[in-house]
């Protein structure tokens, strides 16, 4: 079992922001429903991690997330004197519950991942790293697109293809058992992040069949969750007569 | 070298007329903006200006460098950004250099760089002795009147290597001559070493 990603992060030649997103459980529940991200806004700032019952902001969670992109930046800087051959940076720092993992291209740009901390992340992580890379590259190349090493990227194209390589990692390694998501989902709000990786799953997925079963399953049971609900009710009216025959006895 | 599974492949002639064809549509692109300027009143300098009303002509082939060497650019830094992917970490501006000679110019002109020399103090003067742009060019005066009329020819390459360059953190100036036909001179002053 590995740990899913919870931020992605590009930073061009200059150390300049290029590209920030995050993939936290707390935004992806939270950017549906404005009225509740208004009401709890500044709760937990030591939160970052693993997702917890409460909600934050995603304008919270994004300032951390630069913050922490921006750390990684000294990293980078500390180590490529040592550094000759290879893109791979592996591990750069654990903080607040945040393993940061970064990749440099020959070009200077600079990949962060950010997983929840936890698992020891082996050799696969290369491949994540070189399918953002490779989507980099397309944006790039793409001749309608103006380079600017100042902006930030924006691109529809790009977004869907971060996403896409993000949630295939992310489905693969089910981090929640199917009591946890329920839990979760009935808890947190009826249409959860859970339903979309559900969709991502099915289509993204390169592991093996059983991975991919296994996902569905476990987002489905959690996206159903409110099933539960009217199927009680139902059993409540079943169970009041027998308990009027309970007590008649 | 990197090898693409989904290739979708094309003759290279194509690439050679796109380039020839290249400096006229800029030619021509200029000067419907040059009119549009001069339409409209004091958008382009007096002194620029000829008695006829035209854009001067050094004005027109400063506006057709900017523009051919732009597109270049752009294109350099394309290439470099998918073609150096898989390689070792360049450590210095001469490693940078190596492969632009090698592995780049091998990409766009299918040949390498003949001769490179440096200074090792920033200038790097790049030789290339049939250089594939030029292979088929002459005019009926022959001689300085090909040198002259090839040299627009040149601005391209210019771009892309200045383009390459800068998206390998390399800052650089870029100037194209020649001499004979078939040869092709880049001199490259790097700004800045990193």
């Amino acid at each position: 079992m590995v740990s899913r990603i919870y931020l992605v992060a590009l930073m061009g030649r200059e150390n300049n922001p290029l590209y920030v997103r995050s993939f936290a459980p707390e935004t992806a529940s939270t950017s549906h429903d404005p009225d509740s991200t208004g009401v709890s806004s500044y709760d937990d700032s030591s939160s970052i991690g693993p997702p917890s019952a409460k909600v934050t902001t995603s304008r919270d969670t994004e300032l951390r997330y630069h913050f922490l992109a921006h750390i990684s930046l000294d990293v980078f800087a500390a180590r490529l004197p040592q550094k000759t051959s290879d893109s791979d940076f592996g591990l750069l720092f654990v903080q607040d519950g945040m393993a940061m993992y970064g990749w440099m291209t020959n070009t200077g740009v600079k990949i962060v991942l950010g997983f929840a901390s936890g698992e020891i992340i082996g050799s696969e992580i290369r491949s994540i790293f070189r399918a953002i890379h490779f989507a980099y590259i397309s944006l790039v190349c793409n001749p309608f697109y103006t380079m600017d090493e100042r902006r930030p990227i924006h691109s529809r194209k790009f977004d869907i293809n971060i996403g896409r390589i993000v949630n295939a990692w992310n489905g693969t390694t089910p981090t929640h058992t199917p009591a946890e998501s329920i839990s979760r989902s009935s808890a947190a709000s009826p249409q959860s992040s859970s339903n979309i990786s559900a969709t991502s799953t099915v289509y993204y997925s390169n592991a093996s069949n059983n991975e991919t079963i296994e996902g569905v399953v476990m987002s489905y049971s959690g996206s159903r969750s409110p099933s539960p609900a009217p199927s009680r009710s139902a059993d409540g009216g079943i169970t009041a007569p027998t308990s009027e025959t309970v007590l008649a006895s | 070298m990197y090898t693409d599974p989904h290739a979708i492949y094309l003759n290279l002639s194509c690439l050679d007329f796109l380039l020839v064809e290249l400096i006229p549509m800029s030619e021509r692109v200029v000067e419907v903006i040059g009119e549009r300027k001069t339409s409209n009143g004091n958008a382009m300098p007096a002194i620029l200006i000829e008695k006829d009303g035209r854009i001067g002509e050094e004005e027109r082939r400063g506006a057709v460098f900017k523009h051919v060497e732009g597109l270049g650019y752009r294109v350099g830094q394309g290439l470099v950004e998918r073609f150096s992917q898989d390689r070792p970490r360049f450590t210095d501006v001469l490693d940078v250099m190596k492969f632009i000679c090698k592995d780049l110019w091998h990409l766009i002109f299918r040949k390498q760089i003949d001769n490179l020399k440096t200074n090792h103090r920033g200038v790097y003067v790049l030789t290339d002795n049939s250089f594939r742009l030029l292979m088929r060019m002459s005019t009926e005066v022959g001689g300085l009147d090909t040198v002259t009329r090839a040299q627009p020819y040149l601005w391209f390459p210019c771009g892309v290597l200045r383009g390459a360059l800068a998206n390998l953190g390399v800052q650089a100036t870029v100037v194209a001559e020649t001499t004979a036909i078939p040869v092709a001179v880049f001199h490259i002053q790097a700004l800045r070493q990193d």
